[in-house]
């Protein structure tokens, strides 16, 4: 393959991979916060019960 | 904003980032002219050139929620300026993957320390540290106060990155957009420019939007801890 259009492929691989990737790390973040948050407000209104 | 609207708005902005990411391969691989001197690698310079933009914008919105942030003390522009400074890095890394793999086989060399480069790599370093500040300074509102003064600091590397190559001679090539008379491009390479910038700006406001809800639901999680904590 010539070294140019080699260099072309992987550029725009890794770059699309770099976007990709930081996308889905995000994504997982988000949805270990939102299952923090659903624990928190349960724990929240069982405090509020309980008082 | 509520999560059933952020889910709508994801889902608008996932479809509208597909279609013109779609779009601006098939743009760059198969509509816009081969380039005379240097040939096909040539076209990374649209995927470089519009990251490069788009990470410009990003330390933009910075520097302006800092100023914001400093004003108003509004934990919101605080969120702004976090979100956006992270994407703006990885839109700056992806200028400096794309560029040493352009300039290898054109300039026969990886990287060189010309002011262009550098000042792009100091770039990046510096919304690194901006980042690690955030990360290791554990009080809140120190955080974001010191957090504003950082980042309006840091964006006076964004001018010096524009104009390096207009103001000191850099192997690095002189500028095709505003250059002066001298510089140009064939309007087909005009349409590759703005459709891959179209599709950077697209990703970048995806990625912009789920960021800045991860900050808000950090804040939701220390909220919500908080009022536990008064309760018992």
């Amino acid at each position: 393959m010539d070294v140019g259009l080699k260099h072309l492929f992987l550029a725009f691989a890794l770059v699309w991979i770099l976007h990709l990737g930081y996308l889905l790390s995000l994504a997982s973040r988000q949805k270990r916060l939102s299952e923090e948050i659903r624990t928190l407000e349960q724990a929240l209104k069982g405090s509020e019960r309980s008082r | 904003m509520s999560e059933r609207n952020y889910n709508r708005l994801s889902l608008i902005l996932f479809c509208a980032a597909l279609v013109m990411v779609l779009w601006a391969w098939y743009a760059v691989f198969l509509q816009v002219p081969t380039e005379r001197t240097m040939g096909v690698v040539q076209r990374i310079f649209y995927l470089h050139l519009s990251s490069a933009f788009v990470s410009f914008l990003a330390f933009f919105v910075v520097f302006i929620s800092s100023v914001a942030y400093l004003l108003t003390r509004n934990p919101r522009w605080d969120w702004t300026a976090a979100a956006a400074a992270e994407i703006g890095i990885i839109f700056i890394a992806a200028v400096l993957i794309s560029g040493p793999l352009w300039a290898k086989p054109t300039w026969g060399i990886w990287w060189t320390w010309d002011a262009r480069l550098t000042t792009t790599l100091v770039l990046f370093l510096i919304y690194l540290a901006y980042l690690l500040l955030r990360y290791y300074t554990l009080e809140a509102e120190r955080q974001a106060r010191l957090a504003a003064i950082f980042g309006i600091i840091g964006f006076v590397d964004v001018p010096l990155v524009y104009m390096a190559n207009r103001w000191w001679r850099t192997q690095h090539p002189q500028p095709v957009i505003l250059g002066g008379q001298e510089s140009g491009l064939d309007p087909r390479m005009w349409y590759g420019v703005l459709v891959t910038f179209v599709a950077m700006l697209t990703v970048g406001a995806l990625v912009f939007l789920q960021r800045y809800r991860l900050e808000e639901s950090r804040h939701a999680v220390s909220e919500l801890r908080r009022a536990i904590g008064r309760l018992e």
